[in-house]
């Protein structure tokens, strides 16, 4: 925690990729101590105490929620209505999100509230950046979610685990919300009228979910960048695909910068004698594959930052006059259609790195390598089978990927009453995205231990700088394959390095 | 196939019936004794009526508005107005057969007597098939429940004299129409109206049609995918009926009977008997398992529409209780689910026949796989492309049947304020299938067309009921001799697959014997 550096949440929103630090855990929030921001933060809460007191009609306080909006809560219920809130949301089921995703959510939501307009008190912001400072997060099962009114169910575990209730990540155990908070000293959540709405009604935990998904994506783009670029030295490819006049005249810059990556890779230009004018176009359009993804990143980035600093809740409070806003900013449906958009690109990658490991395996196809690029020399050939499995594995990986793309936005259902009558699926789309980016390593990190072995097969002819780094860095760790046996670990291996950022892949400028 | 001279509705009709009435010409007659039941059933209902009954539908507002009682001045009224407000499709209309498979449908499902229409309903949509009065049906509009009524209702305001109706290729008035068929306009009486269009006829028509080519093109996935295999120096060790005894599914034990037969006497097969090759790929290999699930599916959805076109898919229903008597039944028979699921389920077994099939295509064109042949079956590959790009046709082909593959049957949408809140997407996923059956005849074709090629290119010929079928391929497909466009043989060849030209050339019984 004291290595970690502090980040100011203030009136400006953070980035994504601030975000992803506070997921981490490399960076901890500190709300902006500037007197007027202070001021500011005040003033929704007063309002709303102001109009409770003058007996005004708000939504979700002085009324039901949802379709029940129309039944008033006498003066006496009122207090228990945000409690009420968050226990009869605690329906959330499947997987438990884990500690670095859990974080994304509370980093998201904190910044949310920390916009001033959703009349909560400041205690409530400390409260939330006291969670991730102690790393005391909730434990949230990941299904629930129409992506409208907000990510409810399973941010009402983010309310539960600021007032005590449920159960919680700390020091890397599960443990019961108030026995964690009395241990980190961080006193339970009192709530205030609305605050427990305040927290709920939301997109945070698409939006979280999806920035990590962004970030994972991003080095997935440079990664397979060099994979093709390894590709092309062991197959002995024409460098001269990845010639910039070439995407000059086409000029998508995300494509035109994957070329640029390519070609720093293979050190172009250089002296080539290639084994075909043309290589398939898993190697020669890999810029047109990987670029796709460059050039939607940041238009996925800009929605999702829109959306982290954006006030997504409702009713909202304008901190300047007091106005209290109805609308539905809870509704997720940019953050659904970006993922979505996204969830394609990197299934992409999957497919693209796949024909790429079929190309290297395949005898008809890898330019004199060994079949399945079998290791093994010795007069027991024969009975080894090298990479075979590995490239099914890969094909099945890239199926599945490809399978998940299919949009949630379009699955809307009308559900509560039909008040809730066209919802975003958004964090459908975002737990998919994570799925498929999932998918996407291992297909390359089955990539990069192939293109490894064809490396050693080649005994380093016509290895260029990047496949030269890349092997280095993976035979530190496992050895060449020269007998068939597991590589069930050595996926894992690489995945281990891939996802501590410890590859190195190059800069993603 | 030959067609039936005349088929009589009022008790079963099958898949064959339906291709036969629509593109076929046979004529069709209602039978005797249902004109007498059709009469009893309606003289029940109007008793009913007289003696004050509230029937859904009937003397009540339709749908949501079915608490609203309708006056008896108005019941005549309340059925014109539901096919006017009713007929709310939109997009292309259906072709010709599909019309008169509607008719045919219709005509059948009322007259199995559970509608409480007088004999004269269904009497009139056979005049109008008879004298080939074709309403304009657009395609889209209809959930596949209650029934596939925008569609229908087009088709019923025809009937009635409204609406409109081609005229050889113009579109005229349905009033016109039907005054130069000589007829004159049908009058509706209570409930006749929402009894022609409450019912599942669009998604069974188009389903059925699509099934009757569906079973054409499965029987010729056996056969050409035989004729590749043959091309390429398969094996038909994989044939072998031990091995599908021991995997005992009835489709794939019929595939692998169908293409060993086919193989089992070619001198080319018997040419490379030791050429130490023991299995080929899967595309090959496994053809009895992949097209064999096909039939299998083929089987299962054939059964299940055959139910639905001799079902009641009216409601209200007028149905005889025991021991003499009618009662006025509310149920939800309207509901395409039963045919929505099964279609789906088509589609998806069509489709792998159309990626297997690619799978081979190319395996006949790419050196490296095809054990001999010339790079894209090309004289002189380089200066000319051969059927390098028919086989791409052929992937796009495939991929799109793969888009198309989605299931209709798992979306629903509430409609009419939430009372139809779960409906079936029927006639969504019967259009679709008949995407993936044109589909699959071309992709089937442009591998009928390089399996051709690639005999024409061996020096031993196969066997003598696979002549038979490259004489027949040749009769639309000239060899590929110099580059020409693809284009029109493979849409010649495609619909001489669809009308069985291949499988009558090999003697292979058709997949619809059974259905």
């Amino acid at each position: 925690m004291s290595s970690a550096r502090v980040l100011i949440v203030g009136p400006g929103g953070i980035g994504l990729d601030d975000v992803v630090q506070l997921a981490e855990g490399t960076a901890f929030p500190a709300l902006d101590d500037a007197p007027e921001y202070r001021v500011l933060l005040g003033r929704g809460a007063d309002h709303l105490a102001r109009r409770l007191a003058a007996g005004e009609v708000v939504y979700g306080v002085t009324t039901g929620f949802g379709d029940s909006c129309e039944t008033s809560v006498p003066d006496e219920h009122v207090a228990a209505m945000p409690i009420n809130l968050m226990r009869f949301h605690g329906c959330g089921t499947g997987r438990i999100l884990d500690e670095v995703e859990a974080a994304a959510v509370v980093a998201v939501r904190l910044v949310a509230l920390a916009r001033g307009w959703s009349g909560v008190r400041v205690e409530v912001l400390e409260r939330l950046c006291d969670l991730l400072r102690h790393r005391l997060l909730p434990r949230i099962p990941a299904e629930g979610s129409v992506g409208a009114s907000g990510d409810l169910t399973p941010l009402s575990y983010v309310v539960a685990a600021l007032v005590g209730e449920r159960e919680v990540w700390f020091k890397g155990q599960v443990a019961p919300a108030a026995e964690a908070l009395r241990e980190a000293g961080i006193p339970p959540l009192v709530l205030q009228p609305k605050e427990s709405l305040a927290l709920m009604n939301g997109t945070s935990v698409m939006v979280g979910l999806g920035c990590l998904a962004v970030a994972r994506a991003q080095r997935l783009a440079r990664l397979c960048a060099a994979l093709t670029a390894m590709g092309s030295d062991v197959l002995g490819g024409n460098p001269a695909h990845f010639d910039d006049r070439i995407f000059a005249a086409k000029p998508h810059p995300g494509q035109r910068a994957v070329a640029g990556w390519i070609r720093e890779d293979i050190e172009f230009p250089r002296p080539a004698a290639p084994a075909r004018i043309q290589d398939r176009y898993s190697i020669r359009c890999a810029p047109h594959v990987i670029g796709v993804l460059v050039d939607a990143l940041p238009w996925v980035r800009q929605w999702l930052e829109v959306e982290i600093v954006g006030a997504n809740d409702n009713p909202l409070v304008d901190p300047e006059t007091g106005e209290v806003l109805h609308g539905g900013n809870f509704y997720g449906g940019h953050a659904c259609f970006a993922l979505d958009s996204l969830k394609t690109a990197v299934a992409n990658l999957a497919d693209l790195v796949d024909r790429q490991i079929a190309l290297v395996c395949n005898p008809d196809t890898n330019a004199g390598l060994p079949a399945n690029l079998v290791g093994r020399t010795g007069p027991d050939r024969a009975a080894h089978h090298g990479f075979k499995a590995m490239q099914i594995s890969a094909s099945a990986l890239a199926a599945e990927a490809l399978k998940l793309t299919m949009p949630a936005s379009v699955f809307s259902r009308s559900t509560e009453c039909h008040n809730q009558d066209k919802v975003s699926m958004g964090t459908i789309a975002a737990r998919d995205c994570l799925r498929i980016v999932e998918l996407t390593e291992t297909v390359a990190a089955i990539g990069l231990l192939t293109m490894c072995q064809a490396v050693d097969l080649r005994a380093g002819h016509n290895v260029h700088a990047r496949a030269r780094t890349l092997h280095a860095a993976v035979r530190g760790v496992i050895p060449m394959v020269d007998a068939d046996r597991r590589q069930d670990r050595d996926i894992a291996a690489v995945l281990t390095l891939m996802r501590a950022n410890a590859l190195p892949i190059g800069a993603l400028s | 196939m030959t067609s039936p001279v005349s088929v009589v509705i009022g008790h079963t009709i099958a898949l064959r019936d339906v291709d036969a009435v629509a593109r076929r010409g046979a004529a069709v007659s209602l039978a005797a004794e249902a004109r007498d039941e059709l009469r009893q059933t309606r003289d029940h209902l109007e008793q009913a009526l007289a003696g004050g009954a509230i029937i859904y539908g009937v003397n009540t507002g339709f749908g949501a508005l079915s608490d609203a009682k309708i006056a008896p001045d108005e019941l005549g009224i309340l059925q014109q107005n539901l096919l006017r407000s009713h007929a709310a499709g939109v997009g292309p209309a259906f072709a010709a057969d599909v019309v008169r498979a509607l008719l045919l449908l219709r005509a059948h499902t009322l007259a199995l007597g559970a509608s409480g229409v007088s004999p004269a309903v269904p009497e009139f949509l056979l005049q109008m098939l008879a004298r080939d009065v074709l309403p304009v049906v657009p395609c889209q509009g209809s959930v596949g429940a209650s029934g596939d009524l925008a569609p229908l209702a087009h088709l019923a305001l025809v009937a009635i004299g409204e609406g409109l109706a081609w005229s050889e290729g113009q579109i005229i008035s349905g009033a016109e129409a039907l005054a130069r068929a000589g007829l004159t306009p049908l009058r509706l009486g209570p409930k006749e109206g929402l009894s022609l269009i409450n019912g599942t006829q669009v998604t069974t028509a188009v389903g059925a049609l699509a099934l009757c080519d569906a079973a054409e093109l499965i029987a010729a996935a056996d056969i050409i995918g035989s004729l590749s295999l043959d091309a390429l120096l398969g094996t038909v060790t994989a044939t072998d009926p031990r091995i599908h005894a021991g995997k005992p599914h009835v489709g794939q034990r019929e595939s692998a009977a169908v293409a060993r037969a086919l193989l089992i006497d070619s001198p080319l097969r018997a040419s490379h008997s030791d050429c130490g090759e023991v299995q080929d790929a899967y595309a090959l290999r496994c053809m009895p398992q992949v097209h064999g699930a096909a039939r299998d599916a083929f089987a299962y959805v054939a059964g299940a529409v055959r139910i639905e076109l001799n079902s009641f898919t009216d409601n209200p229903l007028v149905l005889a209780h025991e021991g003499g008597g009618f009662d006025v039944l509310s149920g939800g028979n309207f509901h395409a689910g039963t045919v929505a699921l099964p279609l789906d389920h088509m589609t998806a077994a069509l489709t792998t026949l159309a990626t297997i099939s690619e799978r081979r295509t190319d395996r006949m064109l790419n050196p490296v796989t095809s054990r001999g042949l010339p790079a894209f079956l090309a004289e002189r590959p380089g200066v000319e492309s051969g059927l390098m790009m028919a086989h791409v046709t052929a992937s796009a082909l495939a991929s799109e049947c793969k888009s198309l593959s989605f299931p209709a049957s798992v979306d629903t949408i509430p409609t009419s304020a939430g009372k139809e809140d779960h409906v079936s997407m029927g006639p969504i996923a019967a259009r679709k299938l008949r995407s993936v059956v044109d589909n699959l005849a071309r992709v089937l074709a442009i591998e009928a067309i390089a399996a051709a090629r690639g005999l024409d290119l061996r020096e031993h010929p196969t066997s003598a009921p696979l002549r038979r079928v490259h004489a027949a391929i040749r009769a639309h497909a000239g060899p590929w001799t110099g580059d020409r466009s693809p284009s029109a043989e493979t849409e010649a060849l495609a619909a001489a697959i669809v009308r069985g030209e291949l499988r009558q050339a090999a003697g292979v019984a058709s997949p619809l014997d059974r259905a």
